[in-house]
Order: structure tokens, then C-alpha cells, then sequence
């Protein structure tokens, strides 16, 4: 099995934490992983903000970089479900459509492919968990609240693995941080009350840290706590997974 | 009402200029759309009943021309006299026409979101009729001289001290009175009276029956029906897209209907109109109004399936933190932002944008209608047929540019450098949007790429 | 071209193929009491549901409930000795005063706790609606698990059960004109 792994461009530049922790935590599970060095960016923001036409470039160097993988893994719902919606290519067009069925978020790959019963880690911590929207409503990988449906989380599922973790129950299990790309310049005073508020359940219910599947959501997380000079950090929810026991 | 040519992000920061109040708000809300989850998760077939429903609609809308030609003859038959509209200023005339002919000025309406679509209380006012809303939040609004901000709960924007004060000024209630249960009785007095002296009644409708020419206005206060049942004349109003086809397909819509939008098991009043009274005149328009337009629009047709519960306000983080009067449209919300632009591109071109994309709305939709995939879709439609800001055309085709280019991207500059300069939502300066409220990521020593070359060796 | 051939010419041109209506949902919601379970749900949304086994009961109970209301009309023949005579052809306005109007509904629902109501029950249409209190009848037996199909005609035998709502009539409704 061969995984190409995607780092959104972000995460390269900013959080290079949580992908060295992705990086690392595939290839303790035993996965041959390659990053592609031409990657760049999935072209999610540009195609949010109405100009998906902008993104042949994005979507032809994502073929190349990726097509020859049996599967894509990025540390990123949000990333992974616009290549899975949204990738296309007149020219490679059995490509695109190859890569857009084997791509994966980090923690989906984990539960659904290698089908992770266990891991060594360790974190002893009270966590809250933040359920990034597109991965959880996009990729369904876990439950909404507003289905009639028995409840799953692939995340929490992982999470429960981690020993001495514990994990908080929030008051809006899956309500948005309002973060949305563009949007959280474009509607600032609207996306920094939903996160202020986002934050506020999690601090509310005791969390020591804030996780999730999608660093964007923690980024804007993270700007509101550090704004509020709070102790309370976010994590990658790779890192809390590939934390080593102490 | 809203003046200016304010966006939604504009009237959205005006809103969030006083915290508490948007707390307030938020908590409101979601309120509801807690009621409505639980009201859901008491029947184990809901997910059946949405995709029943959503089935039944496509039906509609891919046999709309027979369904209301159907309608139309059975209606007909009942004695209901009907009209059609062909856009709002029609639906309007016809109404003031048939007022005219029967030498009526004053009369009462039941909550009817077409009729704030079509502008008609402002319409009549100006030809000299008095128009008085009957369902109690409407006519709250009505006395504020604003719009409704939601389309089941118009008044969900004011607080129980504010319609005291209105009441006070308006009905004679005590000053500083603020109990709900003593402002609803002064209503109750006061619309009673409307009820009784008014000669024509405006409803809407909720669903028209093609199979039997009947159609069904669902209200709890029944107020509906107070007004039809004592007026000479009541003029129903519809959107061409109310069509069901037979009666057996009511009950799945009535048992979606009450619990998407308030949690109630259904409405307190589900009232079958079909001939008239004996003595009374009823009248039926159908309305188009942009909505054979959408229909041509492959994308976006299916956001006629909608049977405006609010379902999609209620949950919308987005909508509970800005109000419904910053959509500046008759139909605020997820919903408003798809049926909108249909209607004029250029001045609701903010509305798609007025969204995290977090696809809650479309969950909690009982007709299951895709609305934050057209919330996208418009975006992309928006944007190619110019309605874009030109500055963010031009940062777009920058970012375009170095994304599809790897060495120019790996030159743009050492870690955090290029995306600092140019992700749209973290430029580098204490002046931007981002930077006002919070604080930008610490630049790492090295981006994962640089690290990975230090110290990967596969 | 008149509205109506232009609204239709262009649905006709707009509509997209033709999609199957689909069949009527199987399995749904069945409970094992539907009386009790309408009551449960009665409850829940202001109304009150008290069961009487005749009409002697059913007198006792209105003039235990609503002694002293001067204005109370029925369409049900045998309570005519506590309503008032020959009031179904007045005009609909006058009806403002009523204080208790008592009417039969030809089924109940138990999920949602409606009851389905037409005209011929009503007397005048206006009168669930103006009156200040209202009590609808129903056979014990005529309770449906869910609202599923809308049956218009029913005999009723004898009513074992009387509803009352609040002021703010928040009992719920089906009616049929």
C-alpha cells in the first residue's frame, strides 16, 4: 500500500506540527508514506469564494502529484472533501475521478482502511472535541445531531484509544466555529462570535485542549484563545493520537 | 424598514454591535431547533418521511404544468374563482382590483410570506387600503413599521420589553408592561375586533391539492380562519410550487410541517379551504414570480420544494448571529439566500456568501433540499456573471497563479511568508479582518516541507 | 398572451422529465394505545382530554366546568337542554360572545393529537375559531396512530370523550370546508 500525503497548503506553512504527527503516526501504523514535494494547495479557496473556474492549475498539479497513489491521506476534512466534491479535469478527466474515490481524511483512513483498533498513546488531559463541519457533515465521519440516526464518531472512536484522555461533552456537539474559508473575513463580526461562542463550550465544560480533524477550525479557535490571553491550546487531533506515552 | 444599500456583512456587523442582544438571540433560536430535534427523534421513520417527502416534490415540480392545470379546474369546479399572477405587481392589482369591485378599504391578512415577497401591505397602502396583519408577531412588526425577520416567528428579533413598549404606544396596554400572557390578551382584543368589522380576508396557503382542488392553510393561531370564515370575500394567495398531488400525500407534509419548524407535533389549525361559505366569495391566485425561472435553472430548482418551515433559520449559526433583517429579503436565512438571487443576481449577490458552508441547513430541511451545495453553486454563478468585487477577482487570479505554480510557491519566501501575504483570510497587517478580534498564528521555525527534506528518509 | 398561458407555457418549458410519485411509506409509527398516547400528547400541547362514558357524564362534567357561562351552543342534539336554540343561521359575527361551543370530530390522531373536524360538524365554519371554549367529542374508538390518510365521513355512536382547549385554543385542529 502507498499513501501520498497531502498537506494543505496552511498546515505547511503554519502548523507543520500537525502534519509531521500525520507523517509519523501512519508510519508507526505501518504505512509506506511519500509527501510529493510539488504539492501546493487543493484550491478550496478560490472555489469557496465563487471562483472554482480559477482552479484548473490546482487541480492538474493535484493529479500529478497524487494519481499514482493507492490512497491520499491529508490531515484536513475540509481539504480532502473539496477534492472529493469538487476535482475535475478535461483532459485527465479517469484521474481526477480516481483520485477523488481514494482520498481520505487522516482519521476516516485510520478507522475505515486500516481499520485501527489501538494505539500507544498516551495524553492525560480533559480534551474537547470540535467536529469540523465539512468533514463530519461532507465526509460523515461522524453523526449529525440533526439526523434521526444511531450516533458514530470516527474521531471519537480514536480518541477513545488515547490513554487518560478525557474527553469533554460540549453543550453544541457539532455546531460551526465559524471559521468558512473567505468568510471569516468577509462576515468578521458574524465568525468571530461563532467562535467566540465555539470556544466558550469547550472552556464552559473544562477543556484543557481543543481538537479536531481540521487545523482551519483550530487556527480560528486558536486566534480567539490567544486573543483572550487563555491557557486553553489546540491540538491537531494527529498530534493527541501520536502523543508518546510519558 | 432597512434603508441603504448595506450588505448582509454590513447589517450582520450592526447586529453583533450589542453582544448580549445576539447571545439572546442565538439562545432564542436554538431553542427551537432543539424543540425540533426532539419533536423529530419522536417518530423513528423521520429520515423516511424526509426522503418521502423530497420524492413527492420532485414529482411536483416535474409534473407542475398538468398538477396545476388540474388544480386549477378542480378549484373551479368548488367555486373558487382563480387568477394568475404573473409577478408581484400583478398579484398585487388583481388583489386591489377584486377589494375595488366589492368597495372594501380596510381588511385583515394572515400570515402570508408571498405577500411580503410581493410587497402587497405597502402596495394597498398606497391605493388606499388599510391592511391589518392578524397572526400576532406579524402585527408586531406591522406596529414597528419593519419587516418580519423570520418566516414562521416574525418577531423572534424583539424582546417581550420591546413589544410592551409598542403595545403600550399603539393598543394602551400599561407603560412597563411586559407579560406575555397579558400583551397576548390586549392582541386578542384588538385583532377581534379587526376580525369582525374587516369585509375581506388575505391567507396564504401551505399546500393546494391538485386532485381535489382544496388547499390548506396551517396556522396555531387560527387566525387564518378567523379572518375567511367572517369576511365576504377571502383571497388566497399561493406560489405556483404549493402544488401537492392528492390528499393521500398531505399527512407526510403535515407531519414534517409543525415539528421542523416549532417542535409542535403539527400546527393547531390545519384548515381545509375548498368550496366557498354560502354567500362568500373565494378567490385563489397563483403566483409565479421568478418561480418558473428557477425551475429552468438545473441547479437551483429544488429549492421550490420548499415548505417554509425555517427549519434552516433556526439552526444556521450564521443567521442566529446576524438576524433576519440583515438578508434584506422578504425570505431571510439559508433559504432566502438560494430563492433570492433568482430573483435579482446583482442586489442579493452577498447573500450565498452568508455562510460557512457547514451544511446543517440541509439536514434539518424535511424536503431535502441541497441548500449549502447551492449556496456554493451561486457562488461560482455570482462570480461569472460579474457581480464579484473586482479586488477580489484580481487577489484571486494572484493566488491562482502561485498555487498552480510549486517553484514559485516554494519562492515565495521563507515559512509563513507567502500564505501571510496572500490567503485571503490572513493578510499580514494589523488593519485586516482577521487581526481585529484574533490573533494571527505564530510563524513557525520551518515549514513541514522543509522539515520533511531535513528529516524524512523513507 | 394571457399570465395563465404564459405561467404554463413556460412550467411546461422549465419542468425537468417526468419523476415517479413514490409509494406511500410502509412500517411507520404504530402505538399500542392510540387513546392514551393522543392524551399524552394533548397533554403536552395545553389541551385536556377526560374520558365519560354517556351523555349524562358528559352534561355533568360541562356544567361542573363551565358553570356560569351564559353563551354555550352545541351541534350535538342531546345536549340541548345546556345550549342555546336555533343558533346556526346567524351571520358569523355574531357568534363573537360565545363562550363554549361543543362539537363532534369525526376521528382523533394519536400521534399528534388532532382531530379531524368538517363543516357539517361545526354548524357554522367560524365557530371553532371565535369561541372562547371549546370541546370536541370523539368515539374512544376512532383513534388513529398516525394522520395518514384524511377520511371525510364517520358515524359516530356515542362520544366517550370530551377535549377542552385554553383561551388561546391551542388545541389542534383539523378541519375540512
Amino acid at each position: 500500500m502507498t499513501v501520498g500525503l497531502f498537506i494543505p497548503c496552511y498546515i505547511d506553512q503554519f502548523y507543520p506540527n500537525a502534519a509531521i504527527a500525520t507523517l509519523k503516526l501512519l508510519q508507526k501504523l505501518g504505512v509506506k508514506v511519500s509527501y510529493p514535494l510539488q504539492q501546493t494547495c487543493c484550491g478550496q479557496p478560490m472555489a469557496n469564494s465563487g471562483f472554482e473556474h480559477l482552479t484548473t492549475g490546482c487541480n492538474e498539479l493535484f493529479i500529478d502529484n497524487f494519481a499514482a497513489f493507492d490512497y491520499i491521506v491529508s490531515p484536513s476534512g475540509s481539504c480532502v472533501l473539496h477534492i472529493k466534491d469538487h476535482l475535475h479535469s478535461d483532459g485527465q478527466a479517469e484521474k481526477a475521478n480516481s483520485v477523488r474515490k481514494k482520498v481520505y481524511e487522516l482519521t476516516e483512513f485510520l478507522t475505515d482502511i486500516l481499520k485501527v483498533e489501538k494505539l500507544t498513546a498516551r495524553f492525560p488531559y480533559k480534551v474537547g472535541m470540535h467536529q469540523s463541519c465539512h468533514g463530519q457533515r461532507g465526509l460523515m465521519m461522524s453523526q449529525m445531531t440533526e439526523l434521526v440516526a444511531p450516533p458514530f464518531s470516527k474521531p471519537r472512536q480514536l480518541l477513545n484509544m488515547v490513554k487518560d484522555l478525557e474527553l469533554v461533552e460540549l453543550s453544541r456537539p457539532d455546531e460551526c466555529c465559524g471559521f468558512g474559508g473567505t468568510f471569516c473575513v468577509a462576515e468578521e463580526a458574524v465568525s468571530v462570535k461563532m467562535g467566540k461562542d465555539r470556544v466558550a463550550d469547550h472552556l464552559n465544560h473544562g477543556a484543557q485542549y481543543i481538537t479536531a480533524a481540521d487545523m482551519s477550525c483550530l487556527m480560528h479557535m486558536e486566534g480567539i484563545l490567544r486573543r483572550q490571553n487563555s491557557q486553553v491550546k489546540v491540538l491537531h487531533i494527529a498530534e493527541i493520537l501520536n502523543a508518546e506515552e510519558v | 424598514m432597512i434603508k441603504g444599500n448595506k450588505d448582509h456583512a454590513a447589517l450582520a456587523d450592526i447586529f453583533n454591535q450589542d453582544e448580549a442582544r445576539v447571545d439572546w438571540h442565538d439562545e432564542t433560536l436554538w431553542f427551537v431547533r432543539a424543540k425540533r430535534d426532539k419533536a423529530a427523534n419522536t417518530l423513528s421513520e423521520w429520515e423516511a418521511l424526509r426522503e418521502n417527502a423530497s420524492q413527492i416534490k420532485d414529482n411536483v415540480l416535474s409534473n407542475l404544468h398538468d398538477y396545476l392545470s388540474e388544480f386549477e379546474s378542480n378549484a373551479q369546479q368548488n367555486g373558487v374563482i382563480v387568477h394568475w399572477a404573473a409577478d408581484a405587481a400583478e398579484h398585487n392589482q388583481i388583489v386591489l382590483s377584486i377589494l375595488k369591485s366589492k368597495e372594501i378599504s380596510r381588511m385583515v391578512k394572515s400570515k402570508s410570506m408571498l405577500t411580503e415577497e410581493c410587497h402587497l401591505n405597502e402596495y394597498l397602502h398606497q391605493n388606499g387600503v388599510e391592511v391589518i396583519d392578524t397572526d400576532l408577531g406579524e402585527r408586531i412588526v406591522q406596529l414597528a413599521e419593519e419587516p418580519p425577520s423570520h418566516i414562521v416567528l416574525p418577531c423572534i428579533h424583539k424582546k417581550k420589553e420591546e413589544i410592551g413598549e409598542l403595545f403600550h404606544e399603539h393598543l394602551g396596554t400599561p407603560k412597563g408592561a411586559s407579560d406575555p400572557q397579558l400583551l397576548t390578551a390586549a392582541a386578542r382584543v384588538h385583532l377581534r375586533e379587526k376580525f369582525l368589522t374587516r369585509r375581506a380576508a388575505i391567507t396564504g396557503v401551505n399546500f393546494a391539492i391538485a386532485e381535489t382542488g382544496e388547499f390548506v392553510v396551517c396556522t396555531n393561531e387560527g387566525n387564518a380562519d378567523m379572518g375567511a370564515h367572517l369576511s365576504e370575500v377571502h383571497i388566497a394567495c399561493m406560489g405556483i410550487e404549493k402544488i401537492i398531488p392528492k390528499r393521500a400525500n398531505l399527512s407526510v407534509f403535515l407531519r414534517l410541517l409543525a415539528r421542523s419548524a416549532t417542535g409542535q407535533p403539527i400546527t393547531t389549525y390545519s384548515s381545509h379551504f375548498r368550496t366557498p361559505r354560502k354567500g362568500q366569495e373565494m378567490h385563489l391566485i397563483l403566483v409565479d414570480n421568478g418561480r418558473t425561472q428557477q425551475l429552468g435553472r438545473a441547479d437551483f430548482r429544488n429549492s421550490l420544494k420548499c415548505i417554509r418551515c425555517g427549519a434552516c433559520m433556526n439552526t444556521c449559526p450564521v443567521y442566529r448571529r446576524s438576524g433576519g433583517h440583515s438578508y434584506h429579503t422578504a425570505i431571510a436565512g439559508p433559504i432566502g439566500a438560494i430563492l433570492a438571487p433568482n430573483l435579482n443576481m446583482k442586489q442579493y449577490a452577498d447573500l450565498p456568501f452568508a455562510s460557512t458552508l457547514c451544511g446543517s441547513c440541509t439536514n434539518v430541511c424535511p424536503v431535502k433540499i441541497n441548500i449549502h451545495e447551492q449556496l456554493y453553486k451561486w457562488r461560482q454563478v455570482i462570480v461569472k456573471e460579474g457581480y464579484a468585487d473586482p479586488k477580489k477577482t484580481i487577489a484571486m487570479k494572484a493566488m491562482e497563479f502561485t498555487l498552480s505554480h510549486p517553484y514559485i510557491y516554494r519562492n515565495a519566501g521563507k515559512s509563513g511568508r507567502w500564505v501571510m501575504k496572500n490567503m485571503p483570510f490572513l493578510v499580514n497587517n494589523k488593519l485586516n479582518a482577521w487581526y481585529t478580534q484574533r490573533d494571527m498564528p505564530a510563524p513557525p521555525q520551518q515549514s513541514f516541507r522543509e522539515w520533511y527534506k531535513k528529516n524524512n528518509n523513507e | 398572451m394571457s399570465s395563465r398561458a404564459q405561467i404554463l407555457a413556460c412550467v411546461k418549458e422549465n419542468q425537468p422529465a417526468l419523476t415517479v410519485l413514490p409509494p406511500d411509506l410502509t412500517g411507520l409509527a404504530q402505538y399500542p394505545d392510540p387513546l392514551a398516547m393522543f392524551g399524552s400528547v394533548l397533554d403536552g400541547i395545553g389541551g385536556m382530554m377526560y374520558p365519560v362514558k354517556d351523555y349524562e357524564e358528559l352534561i355533568g362534567l360541562i356544567k361542573t366546568k363551565f358553570s356560569g357561562l351564559p353563551r354555550v351552543i352545541s351541534t350535538i342534539p342531546e345536549l340541548a337542554e345546556l345550549t342555546e336554540k336555533d343558533w346556526q343561521d346567524l351571520p358569523p359575527p355574531s357568534y363573537e360572545d360565545v363562550d363554549v361551543a361543543i362539537i363532534k370530530a369525526h376521528f382523533g390522531v394519536a400521534e399528534n393529537a388532532a382531530l379531524w373536524v368538517t363543516e357539517s360538524l361545526m354548524g357554522q365554519r367560524v365557530i371553532p375559531f371565535i369561541c372562547q371554549q371549546l370541546v370536541v367529542l370523539v368515539h374512544k374508538k376512532i383513534f388513529y396512530p398516525i394522520c395518514r390518510k384524511l377520511i371525510n365521513k364517520f358515524q359516530i355512536p356515542i362520544m366517550v370523550l370530551v377535549l377542552s382547549s385554553p383561551v388561546l385554543q391551542r388545541l389542534p385542529i383539523l378541519s375540512s370546508h
